[in-house]
């Protein structure tokens, strides 16, 4: 009787979570643009159709606009995740073990920059990238992006240094290494699960990213993905199937991504260093 | 191979209300090839005064030095110093051999060194048939033996150990006890070596240094300090079972506060000057040890078993005169 109840309960909530995505992945291979169309019927002839013009889809100049705007999200994502990785492995590291002047400060600044959501400053860098001449720039993204990403990518990491035993960084430096080579050779190393989280976190961030995107590129050869996502939107009409299509493409390499670093994900590296 | 000298070393540390002195005017001195042992009850100094000769810890007052040069500037990987931490502190994401390699490593050694030194450090430790093992699949003698062959092959000029033995089951502990001091003979290395087990200090020590709330209360051999504590803190500290203390007047000497008797300095005998009510008698085979009520005063008493009397009954005893410690109403020996 309770097996039945839970099960009941578990295939409920399954429908429930994939209804929605069942429903997308069924208008992007269905040939119509409407929404309704892909609601119900159950003999519907599945075609490709609409995955072969999001992917082909060019500007009136004639310039392939898809793979420029894949193109323009991969470097995005790439970037992002390179400068904030860098940039949060070494401020994590500093801020979990020497003490210094301001260290206090920063923490407290990087928490408080993860008060706010982050269309609340999306003005004020509109602005700034003006000035500095990058909007319409990846590089302007870059930026923006990575100021997000930082601080928390530091918060966590500073967590996982700060859980790594003083013991062995102290061995390196009786071994005859340098403070870099605690870091490089013994902090990084074992730090890998927690770096593969703050890069899957950076890179997802910049991926997925659409309203900063969206106000800082106004041309569709500067828009990264989700922003030409949204062009299929329009204002009278809406093009569901192309929609549709376009986004389970956006979301494969997450999804790819998911699985890969999942055995990072769960972790564990330390186990067996110190006695136990 | 090093000599140390420690010259008037302090230490504080920042607490609630001000500094608190961690380490107070410690001096000590270890000849080369020595093996000193540090001991003391926990918190009293022993870890810091060793990361302060490893040049972890900032040195406030004092000179460490090294065969007669001043140490205390030096960073600590410039000072040939290995140390074995009580946490062992192996690098988890190596295997045993890289983590013999590591240091080696660091200093840029030739390829052909390293495996020499590494595969003499294995043969040392007994641990050859690890080698290509990470940590965590080692058990805690076996991570031991990792972290003694990781300080072997840098060939230091000195070594520390911290409380090395005390996350291992006492026969581990008893067996590597042994096996460092047989490492310490055939290498003839300087070694300090922190522990609070009176048992591995007695045992390994060529002297025994103990320290009380930051500072040094006597330095000597084993025998020494069994023989001839320097205050009761020392009296009490070495020996199982503890010595006995009681009032000077209880024992009818005059010239002294407490007297301290060892409980196998007492004998007993039927015409004895003394006796007391037997309470209880802890059998440990050869010897056994036997609990006197005399007045209201306890004392212990370690015998051969057949000499032990029986519980309950009221056994006279004596004791060696000779082996009777003296001290002052400030706790320390009258010579
Ligand atoms: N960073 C620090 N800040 C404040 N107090 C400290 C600090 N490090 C150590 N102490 C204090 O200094 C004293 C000595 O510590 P230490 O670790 O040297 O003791 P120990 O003799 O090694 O003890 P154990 O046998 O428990 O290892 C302790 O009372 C400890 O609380
Ligand atoms: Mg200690």
């Amino acid at each position: 009787m309770r097996r039945i109840a839970v099960h009941s309960i578990l295939i409920a909530v399954s429908i429930g979570v994939l209804y929605p995505v069942l429903w997308v992945v069924k208008m992007a291979f269905t040939p119509s643009q409407t929404f309704a169309g892909a609601s119900t019927s159950w003999n519907f002839h599945p075609t490709l159709a609409n995955f072969h013009d999001v992917v082909s889809s060019h500007d009136l100049a004639g310039r392939w606009l898809f793979g420029r705007q894949l193109a323009n999200s991969i470097v995005v994502a790439f970037a992002v995740t390179f400068v904030g990785l860098t940039l949060s492995t070494s401020a994590a590291y500093a801020l979990s073990r020497f003490r210094f002047r301001g260290r206090e400060a920063s923490l407290r600044a990087f928490l408080i920059s993860q008060m706010f959501p982050g269309v609340v400053t999306s003005i004020p860098l509109y602005v700034l990238l003006d000035r500095l001449g990058l909007l319409n720039h990846l590089a302007g993204l870059v930026l923006v992006y990575a100021t997000t990403a930082v601080p928390f990518c530091v918060f966590m990491l500073k967590g996982y240094f700060d859980s790594l035993p003083r013991e062995l960084e102290e061995a390196v430096l009786l071994d005859g290494g340098t403070h870099f080579d605690a870091f490089w050779r013994v902090a990084l190393p074992l730090a890998r699960p927690a770096l593969a989280v703050t890069a899957l976190f950076s890179f997802l961030t910049a991926w997925n990213e659409f309203i900063l995107a969206y106000i800082f590129m106004s041309q569709p050869t500067a828009f990264t993905l989700p922003v030409a996502i949204q062009r299929y939107v329009g204002e009278y009409t809406t093009e569901w199937g192309h929609f549709a299509a376009a986004a389970i493409l956006v979301s494969l390499p997450v999804m790819v991504l998911f699985f890969a670093l999942q055995k990072h994900l769960v972790g564990g590296l330390t186990a067996g260093g110190i006695k136990g | 191979m090093a000599a140390v000298a420690i010259r008037g070393l302090g230490k504080d540390a920042a607490g609630q209300e001000g500094l608190i002195p961690i380490l107070h005017n410690v001096s000590l001195d270890v000849a080369d090839g020595e093996l000193l042992v540090l001991v003391g009850p926990s918190g009293c100094g022993k870890s810091t005064l060793l990361r302060c000769v490893a040049g972890l810890e900032s040195i406030e007052r004092g000179e460490v030095q090294l065969d007669g040069r001043r140490i205390n500037e030096l960073a600590p990987g410039a000072r040939d110093v290995a140390m074995v931490f009580q946490s062992y502190a192996l690098y988890p994401h190596l295997t045993v051999r890289e983590n013999l390699a590591f240091p080696l490593r660091l200093r840029k050694e030739p390829e052909s060194e390293i495996a020499a030194r590494v595969a003499e450090a294995l043969e040392l430790t007994g641990i050859s048939a690890l080698v290509d093992r990470r940590p965590s699949q080692l058990s805690g003698g076996q991570r031991q033996r990792v972290a003694i062959g990781r300080a072997l092959v840098r060939r230091p000029r000195l070594f520390l150990f911290d409380e090395p033995l005390s996350n291992l089951d006492a026969s581990l502990r008893a067996r590597m006890r042994v096996e460092l001091k047989r490492l310490h003979a055939r290498l003839r290395a300087t070694m300090i070596y922190v522990t609070h087990d009176q048992v591995e200090a007695m045992t390994l020590a060529d002297r025994i240094a103990v320290m009380r709330s930051g500072q040094v209360e006597q330095v000597g051999t084993p025998r020494e300090l069994y023989d001839r504590p320097a205050n009761l803190f020392v009296a009490r500290f070495l020996g199982t079972p503890e010595i006995n203390l009681v009032p000077a007047e209880a024992l009818g000497v005059v010239g002294a506060t407490t007297l301290g008797l060892r409980p196998e300095d007492i004998y007993f005998e039927d015409r004895g000057p003394l006796a007391g009510t037997v309470e209880l008698v802890e059998e440990l085979g050869r010897t056994s040890i036997v609990h006197l009520l005399v007045g209201d005063q306890r004392i212990v008493a370690l015998v051969e078993s057949p000499q032990a009397p029986q519980p309950g009954v009221v056994a006279s005893f004596r004791w060696d005169p000779e082996r009777l410690h003296r001290f002052d109403q400030h706790e320390q020996r009258i010579a």
